[in-house]
């Protein structure tokens, strides 16, 4: 399957570069229920480190034998957008939210839709002229937005069905300093720490056992995370996701600072013996990082993964992520490479049997 | 005429910076036409025709597009900005731009909606909530890029799409552009000015300028307008549609139309068979407002293709209505400047 927005030239693209990883990732579609590119591409990757299979609801899972308590580092694979829920009259597309979609940033943006081929398409807009004075400060529903194709009706209907997928269609770029912007760097950003910390532990032959899971539909209620948990059976679980970067109008008292290092997470659902051990690595290891409370859930699969049979100690780092749920999303490519060291560091220290 | 128009929606050129979009066109009309840059930027342009006409006749379109202009750099590195020309505050969130002579990728951002109150989930944005993030870390860091003044575009150029569409960056107003260049090439039964014009998105500046220094008695204007086909918006309030043919105006917000030119050139489309429909609001303005009350007053007439999401980071128009008013652009350079 290629990947759409990627184009022909991914396989020559140069992944030694973490930024670089990251904007072919980011590039990669996969809205949730329909994560296969993303899939495809982390399948390829993975195999070059660990015994890499599919389950049924399309998770990829590596594992890399070895001895002690097993470890299961987990990232969601999906990403936010849209699905078809209709064609009108005139072949414009239906569609609803996948995941917490930012709807302000609809109007006028670009998508593909993941019809009998990719399509690009457009959210449609209102002329100003014909919006009513008092609708100009309000974004409408999800609901009440439609897809132009470009197509009419018949041909549309011939391409597009309801339950088709839609996502942001936007190029990745490198800004300055080394940070990355692209659609769906949540969670890619977490996809990418786990792909470089399976690079480094299978240089260094650790010998611990560990299993990587990419986890479908985390936009949707966390189902793939779910289901991994439930196989792969993990004595110690981290998940990797993405949190709130700081931005001007953000609340600082939630949010980390984009290239500050990973957020180590602090929560009553979280192990605090795997929280501790993830702090006391970061320290000894010198590796930056940033601590994130939060009071109850964290809204990420850790959550679920926590309380999978059981139950498994599990702990959550997350990079820092500007502009969450838009095609703009920003990550620092430094923060994903110590997000990388600090889960292999805390790999070769769980060996140590230390937590349980 | 889709490698012009890719070509031309591909360079930036926000109102009062057209100097992209200017070479390309200077680059095209080199050795075709006499002209010369007038102090406000404008292409000012003659081409010899097989006749000398009894009327000077005067062809427009407008170089610039609308986009944002850097207005200060926050100590956090990210760039405010405001809107240069009318552009809606509902389409910037999430979009990708280019800042600066440079090009520096940047991407519009806000608060994420995860932190929002409910009530400003579907609250659009005012502009000044809005900035650029352009990966500095610091305002100190920004300022190696970028200052205060430099112009911000959206990122794209033209791309065919869906059923015979094409879907670009500032088709409005590449579109006219393109057309006024592929009638430059041909040869002309007339002398025929053109003029290219500057500012035409913050007060049809460019075009006062230029119809002064031309003196035309007849204008046409060429143009893209709203096309509101789109879903959710009942035929009576379309404006106009895509794949109806190219646009006449008979009045909008800045220029009542002479009539008997407007009626000339539907008659020539039904007589030509070219597709053509009437403007059915009157919503927007062009070059056509500073032109038809230049000196003396100007006969004028504006031919637009229609177009979807106009004054957004991607609009969308039909190859065939571009085909038809470039139809009805050819005829129209062989009967005004004949007219008595």
């Amino acid at each position: 399957m290629p990947c759409f927005l990627g184009g022909a030239d991914l396989e020559k693209r140069d992944f030694m570069d973490t930024a670089g990883l990251l904007v072919a990732l980011s590039e990669c579609c996969g809205t949730s229920g329909r994560e296969n590119e993303a899939a495809a591409f982390v399948e390829r990757e993975l195999s070059k480190y660990a015994e890499v299979k599919r389950d049924n609801l399309g998770n990829v899972i590596g594992k890399m034998a070895g001895d002690g308590p097993r470890v299961m580092l987990e990232a969601h694979l999906d990403e936010i957008g849209l699905v078809v829920t209709g064609i009108d009259e005139e072949g414009f597309i239906k569609v609803e939210a996948v995941g917490g979609v930012d709807r302000r940033v609809l109007p006028g943006c670009e998508v593909v839709v993941f019809g009998k081929y990719p399509l690009p398409g457009v959210v449609c807009t209102l002329p100003p002229h014909l919006t009513k004075d008092g609708d100009r400060k309000k974004v409408p529903a999800v609901s009440e937005m439609a897809v132009d194709i470009g197509f009419g009706y018949e041909r549309a209907k011939e391409l597009v069905s309801p339950g088709d997928r839609a996502a942001f269609k936007n190029r990745a770029a490198r800004l300055l300093e080394g940070q990355v912007c692209g659609k769906a760097l949540d969670n890619r950003a977490g996809v990418a720490a786990l792909l470089r910390c399976a690079e480094m532990l299978s240089r260094e032959k650790t010998g611990v056992e560990v299993a990587f899971a990419f986890c479908t539909r985390e936009e949707t209620g966390q189902q793939g995370a779910t289901a991994a948990a439930f196989s792969v059976e993990p004595d110690i679980a981290v998940a990797v996701d993405v949190s709130y970067g700081l931005t001007p109008d953000s609340p600082k008292i939630k949010c980390g600072r984009v290239g500050g290092g990973p957020m180590i997470g602090v929560a009553p659902v979280l192990s605090k013996d795997v929280t501790d051990l993830l702090f006391r690595v970061a320290k000894d290891k010198g590796i930056a990082f940033q601590t994130e409370i939060m009071a109850g859930r964290t809204g990420t699969d850790a959550d679920v993964i926590a309380a999978s049979r059981s139950g498994v100690k599990t702990g959550l780092v997350s990079v820092p992520l500007k502009y969450m749920h838009t095609p703009v999303e920003v990550v620092d490519a430094g923060d994903v490479e110590a997000a990388a060291s600090l889960l292999c560091e805390f790999v070769k220290a769980a060996k140590e049997g230390i937590l349980l | 005429m889709m490698k012009i128009l890719k070509e031309l929606c591909g360079a930036g050129g926000i109102s009062g910076d057209e100097g992209k979009v200017r070479d390309i066109i200077l680059s095209r009309i080199g050795g075709k036409a006499e002209y010369r840059v007038d102090s406000l930027g404008n292409v000012l342009a003659f081409k010899k025709g097989a006749k000398r006409p009894p009327k000077r006749v005067m062809f427009c379109a407008h170089m610039d597009e609308v986009g944002l202009i850097v207005t200060y750099i926050e100590d956090s590195g990210v760039l405010r900005f405001d809107a240069v020309g009318g552009i809606d505050p509902r389409v910037l969130p999430g979009a990708k731009v280019k800042v600066g002579a440079g090009g520096i990728d940047g991407v519009i951002g806000q608060k994420p909606v995860h932190l929002l109150k409910d009530e400003e989930k579907g609250a659009a944005p005012d502009i000044e909530q809005l900035y650029i993030d352009i990966g500095a870390k610091d305002k100190a860091g920004a300022e190696k890029y970028v200052k205060p003044g430099d112009s911000v575009v959206f990122e794209g150029g033209a791309e065919l799409f869906g059923d015979g569409l094409i879907k670009g960056k500032a088709l409005d107003d590449r579109a006219g552009c393109a057309l006024l260049l592929d009638l430059m090439t041909a040869d002309l039964p007339f002398d025929a000015y053109f003029a290219f014009t500057v500012q035409e998105e913050v007060g049809t500046r460019g075009a006062k300028a230029a119809a002064f220094s031309i003196e035309p008695d007849i204008a046409l204007v060429v143009e893209a307008t709203t096309a509101a086909d789109v879903a959710g918006v009942e035929r009576a309030k379309q404006v106009c549609r895509l794949k109806s043919g190219a646009v006449l105006s008979f009045m909008d917000k800045g220029t009542i139309y002479d009539k008997e030119l407007y009626s000339l050139a539907f008659e020539i489309a039904r007589e030509k068979g070219i597709g053509c429909q009437a403007k059915a609001a009157v919503a927007g303005g062009n070059d056509a407002a500073a032109i038809h009350s230049s000196r003396g007053g100007v006969r004028t007439l504006a031919l637009s293709v229609p177009c979807r999401y106009i004054h957004s980071p991607v609009s969308v128009m039909a190859r065939e209505d571009l085909e038809s008013a470039r139809a009805l652009l050819f005829e129209l350079a062989k009967r005004l400047p004949a007219l008595k």
